[in-house]
């Protein structure tokens, strides 16, 4: 059985903690030991949050290690590009190409970072890079916030997991009224196609 | 609760924030569910044990001592506190979530992992001890098992290796036990040279505590905080909080500012929660020494920082079962507030004067900000619309720190993902560049 260490990051409203949910249940209904860890600020909205997904025969730690991730999904740009130092050459990663500034940035304070100094960062560590246009997607479902469904569909065609098992599992952890729109945005991420950031 | 009624004594499960914010699959003892007693239950009227004068502490206390002996010796088997064989070269000492690390790291090792911290099992400690070359000891913070093996003459590594401040990690443990050559070094972690800009937790979209701020922003007072979400009223761009310590803390300090005489115009802010749960007794001790500061009472109506939790002002029980709602104003009028304001922080031009006028004021003063929480009524308007030709891009917008809120060359954007719609940037743009979008019936 293999192992699979996951590290969701995005901004708080971006429906992280959600998709690192679904993420947990479809480990454990694929068979795996299963663990998970986020960190979320005090507020719920607008600050970083990251969360640890852990598969495996038998999971120890609920938090990856550095330098150890097998799965980097980024729903925001700068989210993204902060967990680089877990990377390493058999890495996969996928970024949403959307930007969210923080709050030094909208004051001057700082610089966004351009969107190849991030590629350049990432390719350079990891074994894997693709854009994503996750957000654009959801949008085109009406919702931004199915955006982080969208990004894992896109996972999901590089795990050995039923498709069914994902949507059993989005069934079950989703509001009613929102599940045929996430069945919908995990549609589109499995064909989603390599984007670009604008 | 089987250690609690055996040995008739408290005992205290300790979690870390690590543990509080993980989660996997255990396993539930159907036997512990707790089912409500169908007797009638009496009071043991036991004075001697349940009323603590000095004649009765006295005998107590030999009891109490005799409990943590037998303690003691329970620890010795206690199924939690276990040595789990391994190659018996090198030894670990753990317990908590860096057990978990811990293992990750020294996969063959030896460990005795603690479930029970306190008694400690002597013997058992003492026996593992002799089963492997070198203890090892990893416990976050303070060295508390390291102290007690030292007692005990055992040598061990431990704080020299393992530091005394900071959270663990995996990589942190790998590291610092490569660095004492207990294991293999692991792939050096290179740093990152592209800056990449914090972003720190912020009052949501739609708070109505960034009202509350902004308003004591802009009058320059000096703030005394406490616990909760509005804890992010200190942060970049409001910086509206210049202290912050424990529950309740906001009231008891500024009324000592204004015993000792410091003249600037300080207030207190607490959330209703806190209120309730430890800010009554300072504000009796401001209205009755005749303090004269103004205390905010940011009534949020909810306990939202730790996930939306009932309180006494909610109505509503901890079980959700329908209760007496306490009403604050009632409240602090009964314990002698004279000069008492309810205000709803979004109404800008009234917060800014109840605030000049309360805080100028000689007599103690108290303002009950109120704003539910939209989260947590799940409260939504339509994103306002921003007129570019009007946006002379100022920047005043920005200061009220709303992460929805974006600077672009065009002028200010508003995410329409993350805003809620509350239309306070508009309130706060003097060029009516921001523009509130009617409801859609």
């Amino acid at each position: 059985m293999p192992k699979y260490d996951f590290i969701l990051a995005g901004v708080g409203g971006q429906g992280t903690i959600l998709a690192s949910d679904i993420l947990v249940e479809v480990g454990l209904k694929a068979g795996y030991d299963v663990k998970k860890s986020e960190v979320h600020g005090m507020s719920q909205r607008g600050g970083a949050v990251e969360s640890h997904v852990r598969w495996g025969r038998k999971v120890y730690s609920p938090v990856v290690e550095q330098g150890r991730v097998d799965y980097l999904l980024g729903f925001e740009m700068l989210e993204g590009a902060r967990w680089a130092t877990y990377l390493n050459p058999r890495s996969k990663v996928y970024i949403n190409t959307h930007k969210i500034y923080p709050p030094s940035v909208n004051i001057g304070q700082a610089r966004y970072p351009e969107a190849k100094n991030i590629e350049q960062l990432l390719t350079g560590r990891a074994g894997f890079f693709e854009w994503v246009n996750a957000t654009g997607k959801a949008m085109e479902l009406g919702n931004q916030a199915l955006a982080g469904v969208v990004v894992l569909g896109r996972l999901s065609r590089d795990l050995e997991v039923a498709v069914e098992t994902w949507l059993e599992v989005i069934v079950d952890l989703v509001p009613a009224k929102f599940t045929e729109l996430n069945k919908q945005a995990f549609a589109a991420g499995r064909e989603l196609k390599e984007a670009f950031p604008a | 609760m089987e250690i609690s009624e055996q040995f008739d004594t408290p005992v205290i499960i300790r979690t870390t924030t690590r543990l509080s914010h993980s989660r996997t699959v255990v396993a539930m003892d159907d036997d512990l569910r707790v089912v409500p007693s169908a007797e009638k239950l009496e009071f043991e009227r036991n004075p001697v044990k349940y009323v603590m004068v000095p004649v009765n502490a006295r005998r107590r206390h030999p009891v109490v001592e005799e409990r943590i002996r037998k303690l003691a010796e329970y620890a010795e088997t206690f199924p939690c506190n276990v040595i789990e064989p391994g190659d018996g070269e090198i030894g670990i000492v753990t317990s908590g979530v860096v057990y978990q690390y811990a293992r990750e790291v020294f996969p063959s090792a030896t460990f005795l992992r603690l479930g029970m911290i306190y008694p400690l099992p002597k013997r058992l400690i003492l026996d593992f001890a002799k089963q492997v070359k070198e203890v090892v000891i990893i416990e976050e913070l303070d060295p508390f098992f390291e102290e007690y093996f030292r007692t005990l003459g055992i040598e061990v590594i431990g704080k020299e290796v393992f530091p005394a401040e900071g959270e663990f990690s995996p990589y942190l443990i790998r590291e610092m036990a490569a660095k004492a050559g207990l294991v293999d070094a692991p792939a050096p972690v290179e740093p990152v040279s592209l800056e990449l800009p914090v972003r720190p937790p912020m009052l949501c979209p739609g708070c109505g505590h960034r009202g509350v701020f902004y308003a004591l922003k802009r009058l320059n007072a000096v703030v005394h905080g406490d616990i909760g979400c509005y804890a992010l009223g200190g942060s970049s761009p409001l910086g509206a909080m210049h202290t912050s310590g424990c529950m309740g803390a906001s009231i008891g300090v500024v009324h000592g500012v204004d015993k000792v005489g410091v003249k600037d115009r300080t207030v207190a802010v607490i959330g209703d929660s806190t209120f309730f749960h430890s800010g009554i007794h300072p504000l009796i001790n401001v209205l009755y020494n005749k303090g004269v500061s103004t205390v905010i009472i940011a009534d949020n109506r909810i306990t939202a920082m730790t996930g939306h939790q009932d309180n006494p002002g909610s109505g509503k029980t901890l079980l959700g079962e329908a209760t007496e709602r306490i009403d604050i104003e009632q409240l602090v009028r009964s314990l002698g507030a004279k000069k008492v304001a309810v205000v709803n922080p979004y109404e800008l031009n009234q917060m800014l004067q109840t605030l000049k006028e309360f805080m100028a004021s000689a007599e103690p003063s108290v303002i009950i900000a109120r704003y539910p929480c939209v989260l947590n009524v799940k409260e939504k308007h339509p994103t306002p619309e921003v007129d570019p030709e009007a946006c002379t891009n100022c920047g005043n917008c920005l200061k009220t720190g709303c992460p929805a809120l974006t600077k672009t060359e065009e002028g200010v954007a508003i995410d329409t993902l993350l805003c809620n719609g509350c239309g306070f940037c508009a309130k706060v743009c003097a060029f009516k560049a921001i523009q509130v979008t009617a409801e859609k019936q």
